[in-house]
């Protein structure tokens, strides 16, 4: 096969067209990240002249892959707290944002400015993300949780710079302790009536700082 | 048939899917849709509607108020949904038309869309789960069998 190229750029080429574009937009791809959202995970050089270069897995958002393989039932992709994901912005769907997710859907979240509620229950289909850096970083906190047909891909691993090839950093514990609960279906009644009064008494499940 | 030419019908086959897979993603798709709740532009037994993908990926999208779209349901993303759309980021938009002068009215936040089904009496939309970010659009329905 590898003769077929010395004669130079031939029909049969373009046929690898269509497999390549399907293995860029749903398998594996790979991107750099710009901005400082998420420092010091990723770009934690703040001159902003180099940005990392990360490996995404978009199987796990690929409407086909994702379908064949429930169908088949050998693989149920899941979005855990701890993942960092890229997803479309809700302000903006022309621009791509990658936060990391803090809460999962029916769980609640003690909320940082600017949002206007103290306490959320994410609803179902939701997640709640945040950037590592609080002070850079446009997430949740500003638009809300944001539903999982946004997200188009999970990150795997960095692959530039070769100092820091390999998988992504747990955030840092402070980031989020205490300020994520075990929430079940149904209770944001009770968080509504509950947290326009009185703000401590506000009941719900056991703290997730276990499992960060 | 030797391997070689079963080598290479595999490979064309594969190559002819994802083919299929990045058109259906990114230039057009064909769907049925279920339900009543667009009745009268589809019937409530299933319709094959013609959705182009070109324009929800535009910057900025290709989206006006009246256009019926494809999208995944803001809860349940395995799930598409077809509505039309009634107000773009905004626009303020009253929730039950006849609910008189004091009815609640929503402002269309930066980014999303209010849709709603043209047979709202069995519809779940908007009114239900609020506007729907722009970026789960998916295709504008440009025909229907």
């Amino acid at each position: 096969m590898w003769a077929r190229f010395k004669n130079g750029f031939r029909k049969e080429h373009l046929y690898w067209v269509p497999p390549a574009i399907f293995v860029n937009t749903q398998v594996v791809t790979i991107t750099n990240v710009r901005g400082r959202s998420m420092q010091p995970t990723f770009n934690p050089d703040s001159n902003q002249l180099f940005s990392d270069v990360v490996l995404l897995d978009r199987a796990s958002t690929s409407p086909w892959i994702t379908w064949y393989g429930q169908y088949f039932g050998i693989w149920r992709p899941k979005f855990e707290r701890g993942d960092v994901i890229v997803l479309r912005s809700p302000d903006d769907p022309t621009k791509r944002i990658i936060k990391r997710i803090v809460a999962t859907e029916y769980e609640v979240v003690k909320t940082l400015p600017p949002h206007p509620d103290p306490v959320v229950q994410v609803p179902q289909g939701h997640v709640w993300v945040e950037g590592d850096e609080p002070f850079h970083s446009k997430d949740s906190n500003y638009f809300g949780p944001a539903s999982l047909g946004l997200v188009e891909g999970k990150i795997k691993g960095i692959v530039w710079p070769p100092s820091r090839i390999g998988p992504v950093p747990s955030p840092p514990p402070a980031r989020t302790a205490k300020r994520v609960f075990k929430g079940w279906p149904g209770m944001s009644e009770r968080i509504g009536k509950q947290a326009g009064g009185s703000p401590g008494v506000i009941v719900y499940g056991d703290s997730l700082d276990k499992n960060p | 048939m030797s391997f070689k030419t079963a080598a290479r019908y595999t490979l064309r086959t594969i190559q002819t899917l994802c083919g299929v897979a990045v058109f259906t993603n990114y230039v057009a798709e064909i769907r049925l849709s279920y339900g009543p709740s667009m009745v009268p532009t589809f019937s409530a037994s299933p319709n094959l509607v013609l959705g182009e993908c070109i324009s929800p990926r535009l910057n900025p999208p290709n989206l006006r108020r009246g256009d019926i779209i494809t999208f995944l349901k803001p809860t349940q993303h395995s799930v598409s949904v077809c509505k039309r759309i009634l107000a773009m980021p905004g626009d303020t938009i009253s929730v039950d038309p006849l609910g008189g002068p004091g009815a609640p009215r929503v402002v269309i936040p930066a980014g999303h869309i209010w849709v709603q089904g043209d047979n709202p009496d069995h519809s779940l939309d908007s009114r239900a789960y609020g506007p729907v970010p722009m970026g789960l659009v998916k295709s504008r329905v440009v025909a229907r069998a």
